[in-house]
């Protein structure tokens, strides 16, 4: 018996990194999975796919540019026409640009609101009424640590996003009280992914590594598996009364 | 009566009651004021409860860049030094998360989230020429403890505490000098108005030298935001 049995769980993003490995646990645990992700990211949700095909479960990609309401529209017609209903949305597409102030743009900002935070409000908007009509279910907002707490790496712009998911959350849960909607943030502090070198480059990210483990009071940075854990709790009825709650998965960074 | 003498400082939303009474102080302590709205006619009310020589009103639309730009260089063209910034709260607008559209959600987000980010952006590239200069975002304890129907005020809220922080942070590594701090008021209650122009002019004085990346809720409830 799973965890998620009988459950269908948008993910949005889901074609690398944290979103893969959740959908991943997502399937394994009962859950049928639809795989959100840009068409330039098809291939990513293809792999994403076939793994979870090959654990004999069950999962369906669909592209989505998560700014785009739209698409929005889309995709959440398409789960309830495939799958009958809608019982999990974690919305966990995002981007990071870390940019001193003095040259980060006004496209810098917005391109980090659109696709953060406005991505958030996108999926709050159009997944719950469909969660709703399910009988109520839980929404996944992934915030971060430093939408709790700024940090010094040129993060104004993503600071902002992340902190206004932060902010939302807690108001989607409140409104979500009556359809027993559940709505909950994540926030994860330094997580080792692909994302990380391929931004910073191999020198950047170890000496990024480096400088942070001095931050976290564990003195380890985590890694997807780390996150799955709370995704698998929040997407569970063992999350039945928790609502509008932050988790913060960081080492300890935050309180440090 | 001296505590802010010969600072000057421009103040965002000046069209409420809210930043009116923080202008108020900060004069009566020694300060010229820079009183910034969207709409230049409510500016213009603002500066016009004050001697010219003290408070000069100016149109600023939050979510312009050059008007930004404009605004500091009037402040410094005016008054000859400049500060600190003091950026006005987010209103409250209650409407249920679904019913907000995507065009008016992205109107408040520049108005609230990215006005203050560039008015702060702006103010800390010059504040970084003296020694000592504050910004001060004003906003809600809402991002803590939710109320329904505030989608858009809890977002902003949630959004500007963190900026702050990492903003602080950035000036903390360039030891510029720059302290950046918030003020977070319960945003349904007038009477919340008290105490906010102190804390502004605390914050925008030297007795809050050693102070930076906090804030200050100001609500009159016993459980901290």
């Amino acid at each position: 018996m799973g965890r998620l049995d009988g459950k269908v769980a948008m993910i949005t993003g889901a074609t690398s990194g944290i979103g893969r490995a959740t959908a991943i646990a997502f399937a394994r645990e009962g859950a049928k999975v639809v795989v959100g992700g840009l068409p330039a990211e098809t291939k990513g949700g293809g792999i994403t796919v076939s793994a979870i095909e090959q654990q004999g479960g069950e999962a369906t990609f669909v592209t989505q540019d998560v700014r785009n309401e739209d698409d929005w529209r889309r995709v959440i017609a398409a789960v309830v026409e495939r799958y009958g209903r809608l019982d999990v949305l974690y919305n966990n597409a995002g981007e990071a640009i870390m940019k001193p102030i003095e040259q980060l743009t006004v496209e810098h900002f917005y391109f980090q609101m659109q696709t953060n935070l406005e991505g958030v409000f996108l999926g709050l908007k159009h997944g719950v009424p469909a969660i709703e009509r399910s009988g109520g279910g839980s929404v996944i907002n992934m915030s971060s640590a430093t939408g709790l707490k700024g940090s010094a790496n040129g993060t104004t712009s993503y600071c902002a996003s992340k902190g206004g998911i932060t902010g939302i959350t807690k108001v989607a849960a409140l409104e979500g009280r009556a359809s027993k909607v559940r709505v909950n943030s994540v926030h994860p502090g330094i997580i080792w992914g692909p994302g990380m070198i391929e931004s910073l480059g191999p020198d950047g990210a170890a000496k990024f590594r480096e400088r942070m483990l001095a931050k976290v009071p564990l003195h380890r940075v985590g890694d997807p598996t780390d996150i799955v854990q709370i995704m698998l709790f929040l997407a569970s009825d063992e999350s039945r009364h928790v609502t509008g709650a932050e988790f913060i998965i960081d080492g300890g960074y935050v309180i440090a | 009566m001296n505590r802010v003498q010969g600072k000057v400082v421009l103040l965002s939303g000046a069209g409420s009651d809210l930043i009116q009474a923080c202008a108020r102080a900060l004069i009566k302590e020694g300060a010229r004021v820079v009183l910034a709205d969207p709409a230049e006619e409510r500016a213009g009310r603002a500066a016009g409860a004050f001697d010219a020589k003290t408070a000069l009103p100016l149109a600023v639309d939050p979510a312009k860049e050059s008007d930004w730009q404009r605004a500091i260089e009037m402040t410094i063209g005016t008054f000859g030094r400049f500060d600190a910034f003091v950026s006005g709260p987010p209103p409250l607008v209650s409407r249920r998360l679904r019913d907000w559209s995507l065009t008016d959600w992205k109107a408040f987000e520049d108005a609230h989230i990215l006005g203050p980010w560039l008015g702060m952006k702006y103010a800390m590239m010059e504040l970084r020429k003296i020694n000592g200069g504050a910004v001060v975002l004003i906003s809600t304890t809402l991002a803590r403890n939710a109320r329904i129907d505030t989608a858009a005020n809890s977002a902003a809220a949630g959004a500007l505490k963190p900026m702050a922080q990492a903003a602080a942070l950035e000036c903390g590594v360039k030891a510029d000098g720059t302290r950046i701090n918030s003020i977070l008021i319960d945003p349904t209650h007038p009477p919340a108005v008290e105490g906010v122009p102190g804390a502004v002019v605390y914050f925008v004085s030297n007795e809050s030298t050693y102070m930076t990346g906090t804030e200050i809720v100001i609500d009159g409830s016993p459980v901290a935001a």
